[in-house]
């Protein structure tokens, strides 16, 4: 009952994240057409203040980068939520990647932690739990930002192992909190739950306080 | 340019207006409905547009549903749907029952134009 429970909470929050993102976009094109509205009417209004006209300008601008940012995350996660109601779907890796990376670069940034990638380009798409799989993502940088110092940086790699896509997931950061690792054994023993459901194999390399490495294999066929 | 008729159905007054004064500035002619019975409805009074710009998502009839009912009365006007989905789904299921092309929420102007001229150039070679 517990177990149904849960689920039903986790659908529900599915259910309104799917939604309301898809109303954000809603607000976010309006705003989009109103701005856009003004730099029209400003391009055609004649004499005036030149600097006026200039800040305005600006202004339109400011709003239309940000505008493209929220819509972004809008559409990340949306894709996140519509993600659940299937448990099996073709998807490419690096997709998934990037957008998990936009997703938790706030996070990391209020821990002063920074994301590189390197993202094989002809990585093939496959057909398996990408909700899952960005799950695991999820909660093991969740993890390293729990328990890496500020300044850090993890790097994400992408790249094919014969058949296999393999996912790095690597810091060269000093730990400066390593009570998290001894509370985070539960986390892997559902994270190894959750790998055996999709084949994925799940390496972690874990050096004294000092460096961490994790390999996730994901077979392509 | 002056000759494309366009009609916008959506139930987002503010976007569809301010759409429409955009694209009359750029020398289009619009009309605007705010959902999909005014939008049919506007199919039987004066003149047809060449293409429209309907809203997947709308209270009363769904986009897909105007769109099925536009393509069987009037097969020639080409339909290009709106969709703030974060898929492209709503988009592709929509071209299999008829719709020219889709694009997503919030709209690029000149992507959308682009569409709009090509839509228009495929009907006036199909009159």
């Amino acid at each position: 009952m517990e177990n149904r429970l849960r689920d039903r909470q986790l659908a529900s929050l599915g259910k309104l994240l799917a939604g309301y993102t898809h109303e954000l976009k809603n607000h976010l094109a309006i705003i989009n057409e109103s701005s856009g509205l003004m730099d029209d009417l400003l391009e055609m209004s004649e004499g005036g203040d030149d600097k006026l006209h200039e800040r305005f300008k600006k202004i339109i601008v400011t709003i239309g980068e940000r505008i493209s940012q929220a819509n972004a995350m809008a559409m990340y996660l949306n894709r996140v939520a519509h993600r659940m109601d299937h448990p099996t779907s073709t998807f490419n890796v690096n997709d998934l990647l990037i957008e998990e990376l936009a997703l938790m670069n706030r996070f990391a940034a209020m821990k002063q932690i920074s994301f590189e990638q390197d993202l094989q380009e002809d990585i093939p798409s496959v057909y398996n739990n990408a909700s899952l799989l960005q799950f695991i993502i999820f909660s093991l940088v969740n993890e390293l930002l729990e328990i890496l110092e500020s300044g850090s940086a993890i790097r994400f790699v992408s790249a094919m192992q014969g058949q296999d896509i393999e996912i790095i997931i690597e810091s060269d950061g000093a730990i400066s909190n390593g009570d998290e690792l001894v509370g985070s054994d539960q986390m892997f023993q559902i994270l190894d739950f959750a790998a055996g459901k999709m084949n994925l194999g799940f390496n972690r390399q874990v050096s004294e306080g000092e460096y961490q490495k994790i390999s996730l294999i994901l077979p392509v066929g | 340019m002056s000759e494309i008729k366009v009609l916008i159905v959506d139930d987002e007054v503010e976007f569809a207006e301010a759409l429409a004064e955009r694209l009359e500035l750029r020398g289009f002619q619009l009309e605007t409905a705010d959902c999909g019975r005014d939008g049919l409805a506007a199919l039987s009074t004066g003149t047809l547009p060449d293409v429209i710009l309907l809203d997947l998502k709308m209270p009363d009839m769904s986009g897909f549903e105007v769109l099925v009912e536009v393509k069987e009365k009037h097969p020639s006007i080409e339909v290009i749907m709106l969709t703030g989905h974060g898929a492209v789904s709503g988009g592709i299921d929509s071209m299999e029952r008829g719709a020219f092309d889709f694009i997503m929420k919030p709209v690029d102007l000149d992507e959308l134009m682009e569409k709009i001229k090509l839509a228009y150039d495929k009907r006036s070679s199909t009159d």
